[in-house]
This record gives C-alpha cells, sequence and structure tokens, in this order.
C-alpha cells in the first residue's frame, strides 16, 4: 500500500489539546451532534500537521449553525458558497492560488483544502461537482459526513439513508417500513475515482484524525467517509453520539478501512473483527438504540430486519475479502 | 490614444478570447456550450502554448464553472468565463450568489435561445432574464464591441466601489461567429488601463480569519442586499467614467447608449445588440427618403441608464423598440417594460412600441424594419401610447 | 474558569445593529465571533470533573462537540459553562468515571 497512516498516540492527543479551537464554541449545533465532533477533530488534525489549511463547506448543518449572521464560530478562513458545489468552489479556490502564486501575486506556500458536506449535499446533488474535481486532480480533501438524511431541512431521505431507516420523506409507515433501497456505496464509488478513500468515525479519534492527516498530505484529491450521529434525527437521547457510533462500526454497519488502487486495508475495530469474527455484533445491537429504527422490531417486518443483517453480511465478506488480498 | 492602429479580422468569439488574453486573467473555469465554444477554445490554444499564465478549469457543468468562479474570485483572483442560454440558466443560482458575496467576475454570454425547443442561434432572452441578478449588464454589437466590452467589464467589475460581476452578450452566430474588422489593442495598454492587481478587503485565503457566506436571517439579510443596490447605483457612474477612459484610450467612442441622428428626429429606433446595427442602417434608408428617423443602441443594461436614455428620447413623438428576447403574457418586451418605467410620467416622452423578434436566431431584415417603422408611426397617429407585436413570424 | 470574548469592534457591531453603509461588504464576517453567543445558556445541566479521577485519556476533550473541555496545565480536563450543552457525551463515555452531569442553578 502507498499511502502511510501516521501513528497517533494519545501523547499526541495531548499535545494537540493545546493548539487552539478550529470549530470553536459558541456554533448552534444541537447538543451532542455527531458533525460537531467529526468537525473538530477533521480541523485539529489539519492544524497539527503545521501547514495552513481553508475550509470550503457545502450547506448543511454544519455550515448553518456555526455561522448565523453575524456569529462565525470558523476560526479558519472559510467559503460557504451553495448545496451541490463546495467541490467547484474549492476546486476554483485553488487553482486561483496556483495562479497568483505562480504571478507572484501570493506568497508560494501548501496549502491544506479540507471541503466538509453532509451526505445531502455529496451523494446526492453533490456528486457530480466532487466526481468532477476528483477528475481534475485538485489537491484537496473532501469529508463527507453522512448522518444518514436531509437533516439540516427536516431529516428528509437522502441517497445515504440506510435501508430502513424512517425519514420524514420514507417514513415507516404501514405499508412500506421506511426507506426502500439500500444507500449508495459512497466510498467503493469515490475509490473506483482511483484516489485516497478512508472511512472513520468520530468515535475512533485516533483512526479518524491519522486518516486526516493521510489524506491531506496525499498530494491531490482524497475523500474520507465519516459517520456522523444524529441524536435529533436518529432518535436517541444527546449523550448517544459516540456509543451509536461505536456500535456502527462493531456490527460492520460501518467498517472503519482506507483503500487506494484496488489495495484495501481495515483499521481499529473492523481489522480486528476480521481477524475474530466472533467479535462482530448482530445488526440488531446498532439499530436497537436509535429511534428511525424502531419500527423494525415490529412483529411485522421482522423479515426486514434480516433483510439488513444479510446486506450487511454480505458487504462485510466481500471487504474482508478485498482486505485479505494483501 | 494609440498612433498606429492595429487592424484584424475575427469573429465575436473569437475577439472574445482575444481581448481576454491581453487581460490575462488569473483563472478561467468554463464549460463548452454552442455558440460560445470558440472563446473557451481560443482561450486553450493561449493556455497550453503558454501565451497566458491562466488556470483553466475544465470544470463539468456550467453550474460548476460559475461556481469554482466564485472560489476563485474571492481568494482575490481576476476570473473570468464565458457561456449561453441554457448554461447561464444552469449557472442562475450561483449568479446570486456571484453578486451576493461581491465577486467582480467577468462573463461574456454568447446569447442563444432557450430550450425548448433546442435552438443554437442568437437571441438575447438568456441575458435578460438575469437582469434582476445584480450584475452589470452589458450587450455588444459587433465584434469590435465584444472586443471591448471584455476589456472594460474588468475594469468596471473591479472597481472598489462596485465590486460586482459583470456580463456582456453578443448574439450567438450573428456576431460570435461573423467575421468582421477589429482594431485591437496592445499589451501594454490594457495593462496601463487595468489596475496590476485587484483591489479586495477581504480574501479567501490561508492567512486570513473570515467567514464567507454566512447563512443571515431576516435582520441582516435586507442590509446585505441593499450594498448591492448602492453598488449597482455606483456602477452606472463607474461605467461612463470606465467608457471614457477607454475612448479616450482606444480613440473609439464608447458610451452608455449610442445616439444616431437623434437629435432631430421626429422617430426612432431604440434596440442594442446587432439589430442595432441594422437599425441604423435603416435609419439612412428611410433619411434618404425624407423621413426624420434616428436609433438608439442601448449598451448599458444594467444598471439601466434613465438619464441618458431620457435626454436622448425627448422630442421623440414614437420610438420602435427592436427587442430580441422573449417574453409572454407580458404587458410589453422586457427592453419596453424598462423604457415605460424609466420614462412614465416623465415630461417629452415618445409612445412605446415594442417588437418581439428574431427569436431563435431568426433574421430581422431591413424592408422588415422599415414595415415597423411604418408601423409605429401609424399607432402614434392614430393616439396608441403603447403596443407590443410579435414581427417576422407566420401565422398561418 | 476562563471566558472568550469576541473582538471590540463586534460588540460594537451588535449593540448598535449595523446597517447597510458600515458592516462589511458581501455578508462576510471578517474573524472569530462566536464567543459572543453563550451556548452555555441552553441547558441547565453542565459537565462536573473530578480532576483526581482523570486520567487525561483525550476522549472527553475530542468527543465533546462543543469544545466546551479544556485541558489545564496538568492535562486535566475542566468543563467551560459558560458553553457547555449538557449534551452528556462526555460523561458517558469517560472511562474513569470522572465526570457527572450535574444540575446547575442559577
Amino acid at each position: 500500500m502507498s499511502l502511510e497512516l501516521p501513528k497517533v498516540s494519545v501523547k499526541d492527543l495531548q499535545e494537540w489539546s493545546k493548539l487552539g479551537e478550529v470549530l470553536t464554541s459558541g456554533h448552534r449545533l444541537c447538543a451532542g451532534c455527531g458533525a460537531g465532533i467529526m468537525a473538530r477533530q477533521v480541523t485539529l488534525a489539519a492544524k497539527a500537521l503545521g501547514d495552513p489549511y481553508m475550509i470550503v463547506n457545502a450547506t448543511g448543518c454544519l455550515e448553518v449553525a456555526t455561522t448565523i449572521y453575524p456569529y462565525t464560530a470558523w476560526n479558519a478562513p472559510w467559503l460557504h458558497n451553495a448545496f451541490e458545489n463546495a467541490s467547484a468552489t474549492a476546486s476554483g479556490a485553488i487553482e486561483a492560488m496556483n495562479a497568483m502564486q505562480r504571478k507572484g501575486l501570493m506568497r508560494e506556500k501548501h496549502v491544506n483544502m479540507i471541503v466538509f458536506g453532509g451526505d445531502g449535499g455529496t451523494y446526492d446533488i453533490g456528486l457530480q461537482s466532487l466526481s468532477g474535481a476528483i477528475e481534475r486532480g485538485h489537491d484537496f480533501l473532501y469529508v463527507a459526513y453522512n448522518n444518514g438524511a436531509y437533516m439540516n431541512t427536516g431529516i428528509q431521505r437522502s441517497g445515504g439513508t440506510p435501508q430502513g431507516a424512517a425519514t420524514t420523506t420514507s417514513p415507516a409507515g404501514s405499508v412500506i417500513p421506511g426507506k426502500i433501497k439500500w444507500q449508495k456505496p459512497l466510498a467503493e464509488i469515490i475509490a473506483g475515482h482511483d484516489i485516497p478513500t478512508f472511512t472513520a468515525s468520530p468515535a475512533y479519534p485516533r483512526d479518524l484524525m491519522a486518516k486526516v492527516q493521510a489524506g491531506l498530505k496525499h498530494d491531490g484529491p482524497a475523500f474520507m467517509l465519516v459517520d456522523s450521529s444524529c441524536n435529533l434525527g436518529q432518535r436517541y437521547p444527546p449523550d448517544q453520539a459516540i456509543e451509536v457510533s461505536k456500535l456502527a462500526v462493531k456490527t460492520c454497519f460501518f467498517p472503519l478501512y482506507y483503500t487506494y488502487k484496488d489495495e484495501w486495508i481495515l483499521t481499529g475495530i473492523s481489522a480486528r473483527i476480521a481477524k475474530n469474527p466472533e467479535k462482530k455484533l448482530p445488526v440488531e445491537d446498532y439499530l436497537k438504540p436509535q429511534g428511525r429504527f424502531r419500527h423494525l422490531f415490529k412483529p411485522e417486518w421482522k423479515r426486514k430486519m434480516m433483510d439488513i443483517q444479510d446486506e450487511i453480511d454480505e458487504k462485510w465478506n466481500r471487504l474482508v475479502r478485498k482486505a485479505s488480498l494483501h | 490614444m494609440s498612433g498606429l492602429r492595429e487592424v484584424t479580422g475575427m469573429t465575436g468569439d473569437e475577439a472574445v478570447a482575444y481581448a481576454a488574453k491581453l487581460v490575462n486573467p488569473d483563472v478561467v473555469a468554463a464549460y463548452p456550450i454552442t455558440p460560445q465554444t470558440i472563446i473557451v477554445e481560443r482561450y486553450s490554444d493561449f493556455v497550453n502554448n503558454g501565451e497566458v499564465d491562466t488556470s483553466f478549469i475544465p470544470v463539468e457543468s456550467e453550474h460548476s464553472a460559475m461556481s469554482a468562479c466564485v472560489g476563485a474570485s474571492l481568494t482575490g483572483a481576476r476570473v473570468f468565463t464565458a457561456t449561453a442560454s441554457a448554461g447561464l440558466a444552469l449557472m442562475y443560482e450561483i449568479l446570486y450568489v456571484a453578486s451576493g458575496m461581491r465577486c467582480p467576475i467577468v462573463l461574456a454570454v454568447a446569447n442563444r435561445a432557450f430550450s425548448a425547443p433546442i435552438n443554437i442561434h442568437g437571441e438575447c432572452t438568456d441575458q435578460m432574464v438575469c437582469r434582476d441578478a445584480s450584475w452589470v449588464s452589458l450587450f455588444g454589437e459587433s465584434a469590435q464591441e465584444a472586443y471591448d466590452e471584455t476589456i472594460m467589464s474588468f475594469k468596471i467589475a473591479e472597481h472598489p466601489d462596485v465590486m460586482l460581476p459583470t456580463m456582456f452578450g453578443i448574439e450567438g452566430f450573428i456576431v460570435t461567429h461573423a467575421l468582421e474588422r477589429v482594431e485591437t489593442l496592445s499589451k501594454k495598454q490594457v495593462e496601463d488601463f487595468l489596475p496590476e492587481v485587484r483591489s479586495t478587503k477581504y480574501r479567501f485565503n490561508p492567512d486570513e480569519i473570515a467567514t464567507f457566506g454566512s447563512l443571515v436571517l431576516q435582520d441582516y439579510y435586507m442590509e446585505i442586499k441593499r450594498q448591492q443596490e448602492v453598488a449597482m447605483q455606483n456602477a452606472y457612474k463607474v461605467a461612463k467614467d470606465v467608457m471614457a477612459e477607454f475612448t479616450e484610450m482606444s480613440g473609439r467612442t464608447m458610451e452608455l447608449v449610442e445616439e444616431y441622428k437623434l437629435e432631430d428626429a421626429e422617430y426612432a429606433f431604440v434596440s442594442y445588440g446587432a439589430t442595432a446595427g441594422n437599425a441604423k442602417a435603416v435609419v439612412d434608408r428611410l433619411r434618404n427618403k425624407g423621413e426624420k428617423a434616428g436609433a438608439l443602441k442601448i449598451r448599458l443594461h444594467r444598471p439601466f441608464p434613465t438619464l441618458e436614455i431620457h435626454e436622448a428620447l425627448s422630442g421623440i413623438k414614437a420610438v420602435s423598440i427592436l427587442d430580441r428576447s422573449a417574453t409572454f403574457g407580458s404587458p410589453g418586451t422586457i427592453l419596453q417594460t424598462d423604457l415605460a418605467s424609466s420614462l412614465y410620467g416623465k415630461e417629452d416622452v415618445p409612445t412605446l412600441h415594442g417588437y418581439i423578434n428574431g427569436l431563435g436566431g431568426r433574421v430581422l431584415t431591413l424592408p422588415e424594419i422599415e414595415e415597423i417603422y411604418e408601423k409605429t408611426k401609424d399607432y402614434h397617429d392614430v393616439g396608441m401610447t403603447s403596443t407590443t407585436d410579435w414581427v417576422g413570424y407566420r401565422s398561418d | 474558569m476562563m471566558t472568550k470574548e469576541a473582538p471590540d469592534e463586534f460588540e460594537r457591531w451588535v449593540k448598535e445593529k449595523w446597517g447597510a453603509s458600515k458592516l462589511p461588504e458581501g455578508g462576510v464576517v471578517p474573524y472569530h465571533s462566536a464567543y459572543g453567543y453563550k451556548t452555555g445558556d441552553w441547558s441547565a445541566f453542565k459537565a462536573s470533573i473530578d480532576k483526581e479521577k482523570c486520567i487525561s485519556c483525550m476522549n472527553c476533550f475530542y468527543y465533546c462537540p462543543d469544545a466546551a473541555i479544556i485541558m489545564d496545565e496538568n492535562m486535566k480536563a475542566e468543563c467551560d459553562t459558560t458553553f457547555c450543552k449538557g449534551c452528556g457525551i462526555c460523561s458517558k463515555n469517560c472511562p474513569a468515571d470522572a465526570i457527572e452531569m450535574r444540575r446547575v442553578t442559577r
């Protein structure tokens, strides 16, 4: 594997706590918001690298709740354009700085460009601009935080909503129990672009932050998919964000890995589960704490729950097979 | 003012590309669409042959083109792009972002009809419907004007009192692809004319902490929008000054509007774009027949030059507004509505007769324009103050 | 407990409710200003941390969505109550059981 993940120790975490926050207190994300946790870890990892960083953010919870004019919680150069074009906007900013540096209008420096987008702004409406930016090869790290729905506008289903989840546009009805189809395999799609692709969870900050640094160090586009808990939309008490995300990983609902040019490497708990399959928890453990899956526990939808377990198992086995080739 | 002038033959699109070459913008992010393609193609030649120092971003859609331009412009770069019709419609959302975030982007529009039905030919509706987007908007009659407006647009847009994106349009194929005589400028002339570095107070860059694009609620939104209106009002004066400077520099007269034989005219044409050229030719014909005809060409459409237009048209009995743009169920053609609004209740104003023509690139011939002249006179004689007609189409 | 405040000019901006001629153009906010909005008001619950028990594992610091956990000079955690929204994630995930969510009465 040509891509190296730095080792992040607890000592590093302690050192980095002295850097000063990038996404600071005072934002208006919900209490217990996974996006807030994710964004803090990503930006601190970037800051720890030492090079200047800039952030482009698509419309969504993270953007809206942190910049209610005239208050802004971003202690950084930060730009929001619209919903579907964060990657295109970042492309323009990156190339503009390249041009100005070439022309001597700006001091030469390497800038770590981070682009944030939710599942709404990435899986669906933003996929085109992301794919285009990757094809053109701009140097940026795209961090997609997937909370499983268009949370900011009221929990509507997205391409990243898992099958069976209840959202306001795929409600748990008596005839159709939640979202019908499975979510888009976004990490695989982006990995197919032959760029470093990572999955991470804020429940495991050392893993997440190492991947952020690897992605930023890589010259060219890189992509990270983060499992982002949303206690409001996924329906559980505010203190559950980390617990639920851990279960996502432990049940293999959201495996942790990174991939580059057809090499797949599992990390953290996922790597351990691949070696010790008995550690894998049933998907039911992940679904149970979340109100958006509550309907699946009714007797009439038992089949649905089994389908989800089968689907997860199949996807996990495929992933393990790909990872075991190395 | 230049001594010996360089003259060459160029199509409208080429003229835009060559003028942009002299400007040497930092970033061009564009997506191809007929009839703008030649602009982007020529410019790509310049980039790949090292004749310009521009980061060319071959984006995957027009929406991304304007998005990339916004990102680039906010870092402080000089930015240029071009599009037409459906492309302009696709970037429409971001046009408002560009002006809202005060990005002095310059956009060349190869005016083309909208689908449906799909049509690739010259029509100005695409640019007209952007008149509310807080962009400075100009129209060009010829390849020469395309060349000149490319250069002037940067100066108008980047002026510290303006800082608004600027678009200028030339009709698809009629101007974009027609080979015409163009007087060119030298690189030095353009470098002297434009400021070397874009002035900008806040930049999106690694050294400055700033948030661009906040969520603004009911308590502040209107104030930020009001700033744009103030900028537009400043743009009126700035455009005048820039055009005066350009006239001085190039020897070619550039003004917000162009008056042709209007001093003693009784009936006048008001038009913009290529049609304005035909209007002037018809004025000459009519004058030969003893008619007191004149023509007014609108170069600057937004901000609307009310003062100049009122002055030019006072004393005129009736105007024929030749409008190559489509609007339906409307109280007048788009330009007619602008004129009616600006002249309403004022002293000494003509009756207004709008003529929607040339949709989908249909040619409005000189004899047809003469017929329009007669029709307007008839309308005026029977006391009609405001009429709107479609001309040049088959009804059965 | 430390307090973090926004720049002076910003205080005037908000108090005087600036209009079109004073506001920076284009809606840009040319500095960081969120410290002016005290989200601690949101909740009656705050994290109460027993520093004796704290093992500096850094869980709470990196799990807090609001950066309301501050590490002191001994790398022990403390809660910034001006901004703590009382979500309870820190308490839930402290391996040393050093954090308790306590109701704060005014």
